[in-house]
C-alpha cells in the first residue's frame, strides 16, 4: 500500500486501470451533474457578482465591488440578513425541542403509536406552498380558527399578517411546524439505537428519568442533534416558498423578507442579477462560515461513542 | 344575457367565415398570458378562432400567472433565448424588455402591406408602448380605475350616491364606517390595495405628481402626496380605513364579503365583484374628481412580440397581434371581461354593451385617462413608493420624513436602474 503511494499516478493508473476505471463509471455521472449543475452555476454566480447585468443585456458590465459596497450601504440588506438570522434560529431551536420531546413521547410504548408517529410526520412532506396556505387561514382575521379562539377567550387578537411586527412570527410557525416532524423521525431513530445496557445499568444504579436522560440520553444522542442543527440551519436560512406565498416580505417591505426571498426579488423581479449574484456570494460565504464554526464547536459537546 | 353575448360573438366574427390561411405553413407560435376567470378565458375562445382561420399556423396560449409572474418567466426564458413568440405583458416592463432588444419595433409591420391602423386609438394608451420613436407593445386589456360600493351601506349611511370629489370621498369612508357596542370595527368604509396604482388616481387628480416620465424630476414628497396620505392615515387610524395582507383575500375580499363599504379598483374586478358579491347589493362609479377635475392612471395590459421569432413566426406573430386587436375581438374581450372597449370601432361592434350602466360608467372613464405610464415603468420609484405608502398606514410612520427618505432613496435607484448597459 506504502509502495503503491509512492508511484507516479501513471504507474499506478495503467496498473489499477480497472479500479480506475470503475472508479469513474461510478463517480463520473454524478460529478457531471454536480459540475454542471452547482459547482459552474457557483462559479458564474460569483462572476456575475462583480458586473451589473439585467439578465437581458448581451454582456455584463464589469462593476469591481460596486455591488457589495451598495449592499453593505442598505439598510433593507442588512434587514433580511437580521430576519433570516431570527428565522433560523427560531426553527432550529424551538423545532428541535419540540421534535426531541415529541421523539421521546413517541418512543414509549403507546397506544396507536404508528399513526401518532405518520401525523407527527405529516407537516413535513406537506409541500410548504400547502403549508403556508394552511397557515394563511389558520391565522385569518375574520375565518380562521385563531380569530375564533379569540372571540371565544373575548380578546382582539392581532392580526398577524397585516402586523409589520408580526408577520415574521408567522412565517417562522410554518418553519417550525413543517421541521418538527422531520426532525422528530430523526431523534426516532436515534433513540431506537441507543445500547440498552447503558439504561440497564442505571435502572440499576436508581438514576432518576430525568438524570438519565441528561446524562445519558442527550450526550449519546449528540450526533444526531448535531446533524439536525447542521442541516436544519442550512435549511432555515434558505426559507423562501412561505415567505412568497404567505407576505411576499411585507406587509411593510422587508419587515418579513428572508435573504433568499430578497435574492429572487432583486434578481428576477428588479432586473438586478449582479446585486442577486454578490447576495448569493455573501450568503455562500457566510453559510460556509456557520458551519464551520459548528463543526469546530462539535468537538466540545458531540460524543461519537469512541 | 349569455344568448346574446354569444349572438354578438357569432355576428362579429361571421365574416370571417372558414380558413383564410395566407401565412407560412407550419409558423406555430406560443403566446404567453396572464388574468385567469373570464379574462383569461375570453383569450383562449380568441386563440381557438385564429387557430380555425388559420390551420396551417396553430397559436398555443399557455397562462403564466399573474402579471408580475409572466415578467419574471419572461425575463428567465428571453436570458436562455426561448420563450414564446408573442407575450401579453403589463405596463411595468416595457422599458426593460424594448431597452434589452427582447421585444420588437412594432412600427413597420404596423405601417406595412398587411398593417394596422391604430389613427382612431386614443394616443393616451399607445404612448406606454412607444419609446424612442419605436412601439413595443400595444394595449389590448386596458384598465381603467373604478370604484365598487356596497348600494346596502350607503342607504344605510344616508348617503345619496357614490362621492363625487375625493373630499366627499374621506367623509363618506368615516360615515359608512361601523362599530359594535364594543367599538370594534363591524365594517370599514374603506378597504385599501397594497399597490400604489389606485393612489396615482388620487394624487393626479388632486393636482400632485410623483415623477416626471424621463425621472429627472423624482417628488414622492410632493406636498399634495403629503396631504393626500396624511388624510388616509388618518382614515386607518380612525377604523374608517383598512389595509389588508394579500394572503388572506386582501382588499377584494373585504369588500365581497362585505366587511368594507368601498374599493378603489379597477374593471379588473368587475366580474369577481358582481358574481361573488354575497348579503349585499355592489355597484360601481369612476374616481372621484380633485383640484384638476378627473385624472386617470391608466392600467391592464398589452401584446408585444418577441425578437427571437423567427421571420416565418414573426409573421404568423403579427397575424395573430393584429386578429387580436381587430374591432371584433376587442369588442369580444370587453363584453366576456369587463375590460374596456377602448376604440371607436370596438364600441360599435359591442353593439348594446354601453346599455348597460356599469360598462358605460366604465367606458366614460376613458377620456380622463393620462399618458404617463413613467410610475408603472419604474420598479425603482414604484418600491419606494409602494413601502412608503405602506410603512405610514401600517406602522403609522411619520408621512414627511418616510416620503422624504424614500424620495432619496428612489433617486438614487433611479439613477442605477436606468444607467446604460
Amino acid at each position: 500500500m506504502l509502495d503503491a503511494g509512492r508511484r507516479p499516478l501513471a504507474r499506478a493508473f495503467r496498473r489499477n486501470g480497472r479500479e480506475w476505471l470503475t472508479f469513474l463509471l461510478f463517480v463520473g455521472p454524478n460529478l457531471a451533474l454536480f459540475a454542471v449543475f452547482t459547482y459552474w452555476p457557483i462559479l458564474r454566480s460569483f462572476v456575475l457578482s462583480f458586473t451589473k447585468w439585467n439578465l437581458l443585456a448581451p454582456a455584463p458590465e464589469w462593476a469591481g465591488l460596486a455591488n457589495y459596497r451598495r449592499l453593505f450601504a442598505d439598510p433593507t440588506f442588512w434587514r433580511v440578513a437580521l430576519n433570516t438570522f431570527i428565522y433560523a434560529v427560531a426553527v432550529v431551536a424551538v423545532a428541535q425541542a419540540c421534535a426531541f420531546l415529541l421523539a421521546l413521547l413517541l418512543n414509549r410504548p403507546l397506544r396507536g403509536r404508528a399513526l401518532l408517529r405518520t401525523i407527527a410526520f405529516l407537516p413535513h412532506v406537506t409541500t410548504t406552498a400547502v403549508a403556508a396556505l394552511v397557515w394563511v387561514i389558520v391565522l385569518h382575521p375574520h375565518y380562521g380558527p385563531l380569530s375564533s379562539l379569540y372571540a371565544a377567550l373575548g380578546v382582539n387578537g392581532p392580526n398577524w399578517l397585516e402586523s409589520a411586527s408580526l408577520a415574521l412570527f408567522a412565517v417562522i410557525a410554518v418553519g417550525i411546524w413543517k421541521e418538527i416532524g422531520f426532525a422528530s423521525l430523526f431523534f426516532l431513530a436515534g433513540l431506537q439505537g441507543l445500547p440498552a445496557d447503558c439504561y440497564e445499568a442505571a435502572a440499576l444504579d436508581g438514576v432518576r428519568p430525568l438524570s438519565r436522560l441528561w446524562h445519558i440520553t442527550i450526550p449519546l444522542m449528540s450526533p444526531v442533534i448535531f446533524f439536525l442543527l447542521v442541516t436544519g440551519f442550512i435549511a432555515a436560512t434558505k426559507a423562501f416558498d412561505s415567505v412568497a406565498i404567505m407576505t411576499e416580505g411585507g406587509p411593510v417591505y422587508p419587515a418579513s423578507s428572508t435573504y433568499v426571498y430578497h435574492l429572487y426579488k432583486l434578481g428576477f423581479r428588479d432586473f438586478q442579477a449582479g446585486l442577486a449574484s454578490a447576495l448569493a456570494c455573501i450568503f455562500f460565504i457566510v453559510t460556509v462560515a456557520i458551519t464551520a464554526l459548528q463543526f469546530r464547536m462539535a468537538s466540545r459537546w458531540v460524543h461519537y461513542g469512541e | 344575457m349569455a344568448l346574446v353575448s354569444c349572438f354578438s360573438f357569432l355576428a362579429a366574427f361571421g365574416g370571417c367565415g372558414g380558413p383564410q390561411s395566407s401565412l407560412p405553413s407550419g409558423s406555430g407560435i406560443t403566446y404567453w398570458r396572464t388574468l385567469s376567470g373570464a379574462a383569461g378565458d375570453a383569450q383562449d375562445t380568441l386563440v381557438a378562432r385564429f387557430n380555425e382561420q388559420h390551420p396551417d399556423s396553430k397559436v398555443t396560449s399557455e397562462f403564466q400567472g399573474s402579471y408580475s409572474d409572466l415578467a419574471t418567466k419572461l425575463l428567465t426564458a428571453a436570458a436562455a433565448r426561448r420563450g414564446p413568440q408573442v407575450t401579453q405583458l403589463g405596463t411595468f416592463e416595457i422599458r426593460q424588455f424594448a431597452k434589452s432588444g427582447v421585444l420588437v419595433d412594432l412600427k413597420p409591420l404596423m405601417n406595412g402591406p398587411n398593417g394596422l391602423d391604430t389613427s382612431g386609438w386614443p394616443p393616451t394608451l399607445l404612448a406606454a408602448g412607444e419609446i424612442d420613436g419605436s412601439v413595443y407593445w400595444l394595449p389590448f386589456n386596458v384598465a381603467v380605475p373604478v370604484l365598487y360600493f356596497n348600494q346596502d351601506a350607503f342607504a344605510a349611511a344616508g348617503l345619496p350616491g357614490p362621492p363625487e370629489t375625493w373630499a366627499d370621498f374621506f367623509e363618506y369612508a368615516r360615515k359608512l364606517t361601523r362599530l359594535d357596542e364594543k367599538g370594534a370595527v363591524q365594517m370599514n368604509g374603506l378597504a385599501l390595495w397594497n399597490i400604489t396604482w389606485p393612489l396615482l388616481s388620487m394624487i393626479w387628480s388632486e393636482g400632485g405628481e410623483l415623477t416626471n416620465r424621463d425621472y429627472t424630476d423624482i417628488t414622492l414628497n410632493d406636498p399634495v402626496v403629503i396631504r393626500m396620505l396624511i388624510d388616509l392615515q388618518s382614515l386607518v387610524r380612525e377604523g374608517a380605513a383598512t389595509l389588508p395582507d394579500k394572503a388572506s383575500g386582501g382588499h377584494r375580499a373585504a369588500f365581497l364579503s362585505g366587511r368594507a363599504a368601498m374599493i378603489l379598483d379597477s374593471q379588473d374586478a368587475f366580474s369577481e365583484v358582481f358574481t361573488q358579491a354575497s348579503g349585499f347589493t355592489p355597484a360601481l362609479a369612476n374616481y372621484p374628481a380633485g383640484a384638476k377635475g378627473k385624472v386617470y392612471a391608466p392600467g391592464g395590459g398589452g401584446l408585444a412580440i418577441l425578437a427571437s421569432a423567427t421571420p416565418e413566426q414573426r409573421a404568423t406573430a403579427w397575424a395573430y397581434v393584429r386578429h387580436m386587436l381587430s374591432p371584433e375581438s376587442i369588442a369580444y374581450y370587453a363584453r366576456e371581461s369587463g375590460y374596456v372597449a377602448f376604440t371607436e370601432e370596438s364600441r360599435r361592434a359591442a353593439g348594446d354593451l354601453l346599455q348597460d350602466p356599469r360598462y358605460a360608467a366604465i367606458h366614460d372613464a376613458l377620456p380622463y385617462l393620462r399618458a404617463d405610464y413613467s410610475v408603472n415603468m419604474s420598479p425603482a420609484v414604484r418600491n419606494a413608493f409602494d413601502e412608503a405608502f405602506q410603512k405610514i398606514l401600517v406602522q403609522n410612520a411619520d408621512v414627511q420624513a418616510t416620503l422624504d427618505a424614500a424620495d432619496a432613496r428612489a433617486e438614487a435607484a433611479v439613477k442605477e436602474e436606468l444607467a446604460p448597459q
